[in-house]
């Protein structure tokens, strides 16, 4: 069969110069095992904002109540719900026509008792408020990476509740835990009345004010609820210092921020305006005059957490509060030494191998040999082109896939030397020795495929690593076999140099 | 290598005696000592740090105590290293203290894992572990009879189990990139089983009429030396890992190690034979039934 054994080295020779020209041009991305780094796994607080959410919906409801003159007891929202509780049983035929007119199918309506509503968020709006939280935090944190000017950061969702950071070169944790973690939300309110007791402000707290803490807790403050300016109006902000010469962040607020502000604080003119950051009063300074677009916060700050909180104000604030599920920093001492560790592995392992294979198979040995050399390129080749990351536990895959690459070739040595022990002639010893076990060939790449593909469902860091390389590596040692192993035996036993 | 004709299917009792220790010492390590199960399954926070000068384990383990920190685990690598985890809850700022209070010291490695994250992982590896083996029976199932696919399947649950009883045993830790390796193990130590049992499958075209335990026994026989090779290489690849690749690497390619071993006890002797012992309980249980 000359033919086919010409197609054959022409398709092994096109993948071989294919691949060695992604391999040469090309360098494969490392992981943060091997290059250093930190990686952190985050999941922003989506019951935060789902509660929240239900607060607001239930003071709409009161509100939409009011202006249709329907008299109910109460609205009530609760962590799963809002619960309306009814005047009259009568009312929940046009209690429920108007939900259902201004919410549409953002919410599921139910009766629980003849005098109790219960309004939900319909699944569909619930997967909208989660898919608009984990796009806004990965938006923010892509910001908030960028104004810290790592090199090369990833970020990307994982799953649908989950953010995945990895900054290549980082290695302080805690600072990168605090810039990407804090929340972030500013916000200009207005002081009804400060004082060191908490009880003395309880006393005095009406249903639109709420009281907050100082930034070192000695102090509370009941503000209104409603801040006069958020973060969103923000400009820019920048480091600075105060009259004191003391480290201070200064903001400067956009043209809609400047106006309300300005209004605000002519008519507020000696009265205190509250600087809030993520829930706690910053400063509370006297507005001694007209201010319209400028502001600083001050605070026992060292200058590097000044140019930290200036750059998280400049990237925004986070929708929720992030909860930091899982992180690790790896220096730069250790992956260097891992990929010293996994070239020395390599070669041993390689070495091993091949002598054992030339040892029983003799020239077809030696086929069996470039053929895991090839299975090795195809497999690097294949990793350049998608784009994956290599890490620890893939060196390991792809160590260990040379050991499995070269069992179909045993496979089929193993068979050519059976059917020669017949009495077959050489050439048809391998035309068998190749028909009869490529069955096989199938059903054990099929088995390996199986197992690599269930080990993506860990989707994250070093062992879809281990997962991608045996994918791969079983798919290449698959083409390697079929396209190149057959051609070099063919094309040795032609020049009667086979033995086996 | 020329190996004597084996009749391997009449000796059959004496493997499946061993098999059966094997199985029994691996559930009696596995109910006493338990796993050494690593951070990624726990939950807690791991550092790994070099120190200027050598330090022993002692004097982490005395100068975590001053800070109060209780039930820590101080590991010392074989490159010098300490290791040092601790659970959720405990405070990761007073192990940098402790080590800080030692002498100075380079942070190669640290990885915090909240206690969402760990459960979710539990809860994911062993559904990995279902759906792998369901997946490779379904396969199997497809491409030959259901009696070879269950053979198959139980002596690979026979080889994953085994191979989890030595990591009891040794106590070495399982991670999330162990479990991955026993998995792949898995994978590879059924394509052993699988590639007799597509000898078996020719045998059994070929050579109608006889009997199904000496057709078993022919391609074991047939077999033998490639099986025997195949585990060669493999076990030879990870022996490079194993002494070469650091503690990473050894940790996972200790699974390998293991697990080729016992993966082609068990295509040998126990996969086939499994078939073949299954077929003849059905068949007495139907004459049972119709007599």
């Amino acid at each position: 069969m000359p033919k086919n054994v010409f197609v054959n080295i022409a398709i092994g020779l096109f993948i071989i110069v294919g691949s060695l020209l992604v391999v040469a041009f090309k360098p494969v991305n490392l992981g943060l095992d091997l290059k250093g780094g930190i990686s952190m796994v985050l999941a922003p607080d989506i019951e935060k904002v789902i509660k929240e959410e239900y607060e607001n919906t239930a003071s709409d409801i009161s509100k939409l109540f009011i202006k249709n003159h329907i008299n109910v007891l109460d609205v009530t929202p609760s962590q799963d719900g809002i619960y309306i509780d009814l005047l009259n049983a009568s009312d929940y035929s046009k209690i429920y026509q108007l939900l259902k007119k201004y919410y549409t199918n953002r919410i599921d309506i139910s009766r629980v008792s003849p005098l109790k509503v219960k309004v939900r968020f319909s699944s569909i709006y619930l997967s909208q408020i989660k898919e608009n939280v984990i796009t806004q935090t990965v938006e923010v944190l892509r910001r908030r990476v960028d104004q810290l000017g790592v090199v090369q950061p990833v970020i990307t969702k994982l799953g649908n509740s989950k953010v995945m950071v990895e900054l290549p070169g980082v290695m302080d944790l805690e600072r990168a835990k605090k810039v990407l973690g804090k929340t972030a939300q500013l916000e200009l309110m207005e002081v009804v009345d400060a004082s060191p007791s908490l009880e003395t402000l309880q006393k005095e707290l009406k249903p639109d004010e709420k009281i907050l803490p100082s930034k070192d807790g000695h102090e509370w403050y009941l503000v209104k609820k409603k801040p006069i300016i958020t973060g969103a109006d923000l400009k820019t902000a920048y480091e600075s210092t105060d009259s004191f010469n003391n480290p201070a962040v200064s903001f400067e607020l956009n043209s809609k921020g400047a106006e309300i502000f300005g209004n605000f604080t002519q008519s507020h003119i000696g009265k205190r305006l509250a600087i809030v950051l993520d829930n706690r009063v910053m400063s509370a300074p006297v507005i001694r005059s007209r201010i319209s677009d400028q502001g600083q916060i001050t605070g026992n700050f060292t200058p590097d957490q000044v140019r930290d909180l200036a750059a998280i104000l400049r990237a925004g604030a986070l929708p929720t509060t992030l909860h930091i599920l899982q992180d690790a920093v790896v220096g730069p001492t250790l992956g260097k030494a891992a990929i010293k560790q996994s070239i020395y592995a390599g070669i041993a392992s390689f070495l091993f191998v091949v002598f054992l294979i030339i040892a029983r198979y003799k020239t077809a040995g030696i086929t069996a040999t470039i053929a895991i050399v090839m299975n090795g390129l195809l497999l690097w080749a294949g990793l350049v082109l998608l784009g994956a990351t290599l890490t620890l536990p893939g060196i390991a895959g792809i160590i260990l896939n040379m050991g499995i690459a070269v069992d179909s070739n045993v496979l089929i040595f193993e068979r050519i030397k059976e059917e020669l022990a017949r009495g077959n002639t050489l050439r048809k010893a391998i035309e068998y020795g190749y028909k009869r076990v490529l069955s096989a060939v199938y059903d054990t790449h099929a088995t390996l495929l199986v197992a690599a593909l269930i080990l993506f469902q860990f989707s994250s860091g070093p062992v879809k690593g281990f997962a991608t390389t045996l994918t791969i590596g079983t798919i290449a040692s698959f083409l390697s076999n079929v396209y190149y192993s057959k051609a070099m035996l063919d094309i040795l036993a032609k020049i009667r140099m086979l033995k086996i | 290598m020329r190996i004597k004709y084996i009749h391997f299917i009449k000796y059959r009792y004496y493997s499946y005696v061993i098999s059966i220790l094997l199985i029994l010492l691996s559930a009696f390590s596995l109910y006493t000592r338990g796993l050494n199960l690593g951070l990624d399954f726990t939950g807690g926070t791991m550092l790994e740090v070099r120190f200027q000068k050598p330090v022993n384990v002692k004097q982490v383990d005395e100068a975590l105590s001053k800070v109060n920190i209780k039930d820590a685990v101080v590991q010392r690598t074989n490159t010098g290293d300490i290791i040092v985890k601790i659970r959720v809850g405990e405070k990761p700022s007073l192990v940098q203290k402790a080590l800080n209070s030692i002498g100075s010291f380079e942070l190669l490695q640290r990885e915090d894992i909240g206690s969402v994250v760990s459960g979710e992982l539990r809860k994911k590896a062993v559904w990995a572990i279902i759906t792998a083996l369901v997946g490779i029976l379904v396969y199997l199932s497809f491409r030959y009879e259901f009696l070879f696919a269950l053979g198959g399947i139980l002596a690979l649950a026979h080889d994953v189990f085994i191979v989890v009883g030595a990591y009891s045993l040794t106590y070495k830790e399982v991670s999330l990139d162990v479990l991955a390796s026993i998995l792949v193990v898995a994978g590879y130590s059924i394509t052993d089983t699988v590639v007799v049992f597509d000898r078996i499958r020719e045998n059994l075209k070929l050579r109608k009429g006889m009997d199904l335990g000496e057709i078993i026994n022919l391609s074991v026989n047939q077999n033998i030396v490639r099986t025997i090779m195949t585990s060669s290489t493999v076990f030879l690849s990870s022996l490079g890992l194993y002494l070469f690749g650091g503690t990473v690497l050894s940790d996972i390619s200790f699974a390998f190690l293991i697990g080729v071993i016992v993966g082609t006890l068990s295509s040998i002797f126990v996969a086939s034979a499994l078939v073949l012992d299954i077929k003849i309980i059905l068949k007495r249980f139907k004459k049972q039934k119709t007599g």
